[in-house]
């Protein structure tokens, strides 16, 4: 589904963030990319969702191309390949409800239709009672559940999480790990970008491991464990 | 057509809801903009102001054309009939000797060595003359040409043209001179007022750069972003002219009876009253267009 073929990524003025790696995901897996900070984990999600564009290579979703593709291109793949922060990006100053509205609203989609899927997605996400909260005054497990839900009605076929739980207490952490996986049962696509020692080990899943822009190793369920 | 309705109504939203919750930004915007419609305003006035000076400076440069004593009357008005259809001339006024005298003899009450000479005056030495006042010094060379050709330059004593010629030329030089002073001033003063402009919007829109990036990563359309960003230019535009408008009135109120005083013909409150959608008109169109290419070039920054 998502492939790299021997992609390098450099920073002005001569910072290398990924170094000829190749790797490929299929659709419907779980991966985990770890690494420590400045391995280059970010950048590999930057440059799925095509905030980034890569120095030298090719990346693929679902056989096509997509580097140096047009705007128009990059909103669409955005629709279906959609990203949760550690930072949340919300809107903070706006209620929850607006925030998830955002979304439909950018799809032209009318009030009626916003509100019912709105609806539809807090209920699933059980945060249908903060909606009309400031998403300022949220915590950050809740703001967390937020960007998920902005996330989902996209109907997206991946989802990236960039140190999504990095700024949440253990519980939070666990509860936002456990959406993400009952989403993957359901056949989304979760690329999942930590550092969390607990998460890698929880999860029995693939790993790509990340070490000053290599891809040091990439291990299969069952035989990986982080000490 | 929905989805652009639906558009336009989110962006009439979002640009309100920057407006009122923005209150820092929108404070600088409008207070910036203020400053510029009144330069632009004072820019107006300027203008006015030189005219007036040039009309009231035009107004006392008069012509006058003196005859020889043998001319009669008839004749006098004939040649008063002809100069007066002359292109650009506004009154040709003909002074009798007998209203010369008068005038002379009223002249002098402040001289009593002429005004003894006046009253031991047997006949009346003067001639009848004409008086001609035109749109612009610029007709009398004219008007003076055309009667040394003509038939009537034997009956012509002099004119005072030539005596005003170089007095005539200064004013028409200074107030020109002038002109382009205060274009120049006007062309710099309203290059500021543009960068100062630009610069309050831009750190605007900068300090709502993570809206707009949250926008972009949601896969959000550039005139998507764009469109909240121009309705708040257009509140922030409409209301800081209104607010501009209402302290030149009170301005103009206050200050009514004192322009008179600099200058008899300068009345700006009058002026305004009768071109007040015109000026006005050319103003606001002039403010919207810089904030918004200000509002649009800053967000195109953030755009690539």
């Amino acid at each position: 589904m998502i492939v790299f073929k021997n992609v390098t990524k450099i920073f002005s003025p001569n910072i290398v963030a990924l170094d000829n790696i190749s790797f490929e995901i299929k659709s419907g897996e779980f991966v985990l990319i770890i690494g420590k900070s400045g391995a280059g984990k970010s950048t590999v999600l930057k440059l799925i969702n095509k905030q980034l564009e890569p120095t030298k290579g090719d990346i693929f979703y679902k056989n096509v191309k997509i580097t140096n593709i047009s705007s128009k291109k990059k909103r669409e793949l955005r629709r279906k390949i959609t990203t949760i922060y550690q930072d949340f990006k919300l809107l903070f100053k706006k209620t929850v409800f607006e925030n998830l509205a955002l979304a439909l609203e950018i799809w032209g989609k009318s009030e009626k239709e916003i509100e019912k899927e709105v609806l539809f997605i807090a209920e699933k996400l059980k945060i249908k009672d903060k909606l009309n909260q400031k998403a300022e005054t949220l915590s950050g497990g809740e703001m967390q559940k937020v960007c998920l839900a902005r996330s989902l009605l996209f109907k997206p076929e991946v989802i990236l999480a960039d140190e999504p739980t990095g700024n949440l207490d253990p519980l939070s952490s666990l509860e936002i790990i456990e959406i993400l996986k009952d989403l993957n049962k359901e056949g989304i696509t979760i690329i999942l970008a930590t550092h969390n020692k607990e998460i890698v080990n929880s999860l029995k899943t693939r790993v790509l491991t990340l070490e000053n822009g290599r891809l040091i190793s990439d291990k299969n369920p069952g035989n990986y464990s982080l000490g | 057509m929905i989805k652009f309705y639906n558009f336009l109504k989110r962006s009439f939203k979002e640009g309100f809801s920057i407006f009122l919750n923005e209150t820092s930004l929108t404070i600088v915007n409008i207070m910036t903009t203020i400053m510029v419609s009144l330069i632009l305003w004072l820019t107006v006035f300027s203008f006015y102001f030189l005219n007036q000076l040039n009309n009231f400076l035009q107004e006392r440069l008069d012509f006058s054309i003196y005859f020889k004593s043998n001319v009669s009357r008839q004749e006098i008005e004939k040649i008063q009939k002809i100069i007066s259809n002359f292109p650009g001339v506004n009154e040709v006024q003909l002074i009798t000797q007998e209203m010369a005298l008068e005038k002379l003899k009223k002249d002098a009450k402040a001289n009593p060595v002429i005004e003894r000479a006046l009253l031991e005056l047997k006949t009346n030495p003067l001639v009848d003359y004409l008086i001609v006042r035109a749109k612009s010094s610029e007709i009398y060379p004219k008007i003076s040409e055309y009667l040394q050709k003509s038939p009537y330059s034997d009956k012509i004593e002099y004119l005072t043209y030539f005596e005003n010629q170089k007095i005539i030329q200064k004013a028409i030089r200074f107030s020109n001179i002038l002109k382009i002073i205060n274009l120049g001033l006007i062309i710099i003063v309203l290059i500021f007022s543009v960068l100062i402009i630009f610069n309050t919007i831009y750190i605007s829109v900068h300090s709502l750069k993570d809206e707009i990036e949250i926008l972009q990563l949601l896969g959000a359309s550039n005139t998507f972003i764009r469109g909240p960003f121009f309705f708040y230019t257009l509140f922030f535009s409409i209301f800081s002219y209104i607010i501009s408008l209402g302290v030149l009135i009170f301005f103009l109120e206050k200050t009514k009876n004192f322009w008179p005083l600099v200058l008899s013909n300068f009345l700006p409150h009058y002026f305004i009253l009768e071109n007040f959608l015109q000026i006005n008109a050319i103003i606001f169109f002039i403010i919207i267009t810089i904030n918004l290419l200000s509002t649009l070039l800053s967000l195109q920054k953030h755009l690539k």
